[in-house]
């Protein structure tokens, strides 16, 4: 057997192997969620349990294979939810004062889209993984959502109900300000 | 009659609001009300849960939670494409 | 009565209320752009409150715990929804989500 053929097995049997333990890992989450759900040892409820898991796991793992379907995120990137809570209460008053705004004088908010300089990255797992974060994080503060991202100009688009200034912009989109 | 179901009561106006839009608004915006509906939904059987001391219905209310948003992701991606 | 009861009654109509006022202005908005914000306005403060509630009256027992799960997909499941749901009607409504040179948007 030549050594390109030797490569070529010792790749596939990592790739199966990489697969199995991901199943793995997958079934032991899920049967601990269902666990936690129903509340009850009884055989046929972990038997339920462990078939469902184990189906559900095999449906994570044929979405992983995808390409483009592979996200690394960064522990260091729970740093940027530290902003989120205070965020979120100010965006909410913002969102009340707009609503009161609205019923007791018929003004019609100033809403707007944005465009935001964002690090887009491209098809990479960590890249891939940035955007998706910053599209969950972001509109966690009522005031502002993201749309998308045009990787080719590396900006978010995004929707806020009260504009902001353009730092606070900026600010509002979670991992805009690590560009 | 115990707080937790005057809360629940006092949530079911919530619904009456997604149903307005679903009546009158585009079809995109019935999304919305929908999705709306479902959390409405969901935060009603978990405080059913606990006016009635049951915790099945917090069951309901966590498998409710999981599926609404599925359930919206599945007509968006019919609008997007295909109506 | 207790403080916690208390407090538990005073989060509870916190969070009823909060869920009471997105709904309205789910209602009155004229956009989708704007309706999205207030749904996503329901699916955090009114849930965080009405777990806190809970929490205060069940502590950590399995009642909390689910409360605590069915929270935080609220949370986390929201913004997901909203970004899918504001990137289908701007395909609906222009053929494309990204911003067209015609729209002069601002950039920040």
């Amino acid at each position: 057997m030549s050594a390109t053929d030797q490569d070529a097995r010792r790749q596939r049997r990592e790739r199966v192997l990489t697969s199995i333990i991901f199943v793995l890992v997958w079934v032991i989450l899920m049967l601990g969620w269902w666990m936690m759900i129903v509340d009850s040892p009884a055989y046929p409820e972990v038997l339920a349990g462990l078939a469902a898991a184990v189906i559900a796991s095999l449906f994570v793992l044929a979405v992983h294979l995808q390409p483009g379907a592979r996200f690394r995120p960064r522990l260091r990137w729970l740093l940027w939810l530290r902003r989120i809570p205070s965020g979120a209460l100010r965006d909410s008053a913002l969102l009340l004062a707009v609503l009161w705004r609205r019923l007791a004088r018929q003004e019609r908010p100033q809403s707007a889209f944005r465009v935001v300089r964002f690090p887009t990255g491209g098809d990479d797992p960590e890249s891939a993984a940035r955007r998706a974060f910053a599209t969950a994080a972001t509109a966690i503060a009522p005031n502002t959502y993201v749309i998308g991202f045009d990787r080719e100009r590396g900006v978010a688009l995004v929707h806020q109900l009260v504009p902001d200034p353009p730092d606070q912009a900026r600010r509002s989109v979670v991992g805009a300000e690590s560009a | 009659m115990n707080p937790w179901l005057f809360a629940a009561l006092a949530l079911l106006p919530g619904f009456l609001a997604c149903g307005v839009v679903l009546w009158r608004a585009t079809l995109i915006n019935t999304v919305v009300a929908l999705n709306l509906a479902g959390v409405l939904a969901t935060l009603e059987f978990a405080l059913l849960a606990e006016g009635f001391q049951n915790t099945t219905f917090f069951e309901l209310a966590l498998v409710l939670a999981v599926l609404t948003p599925a359930g919206s992701l599945v007509f968006l991606r019919f609008l997007e494409r295909w109506v | 009565m207790t403080w916690q009861e208390i407090a538990a009654i005073a989060l509870l109509a916190i969070g009823v209320v909060l869920e009471l006022l997105a709904c309205l202005g789910v209602l009155v908005m004229n956009t989708v752009y704007d309706r999205l914000h207030y749904a996503g306005l329901a699916s955090l403060l009114g849930p965080i409150a009405i777990a806190a509630a809970v929490l205060l009256v069940e502590a950590v027992s399995m009642a909390g715990i689910q409360m605590i799960l069915l929270t935080a997909t609220l949370v986390v499941s929201g913004p997901i929804i909203t970004h899918a749901t504001a990137r289908t009607a701007r395909v609906r409504q222009l053929g494309r989500w990204e911003p067209q040179p015609d729209e002069h948007i601002e950039e920040v």
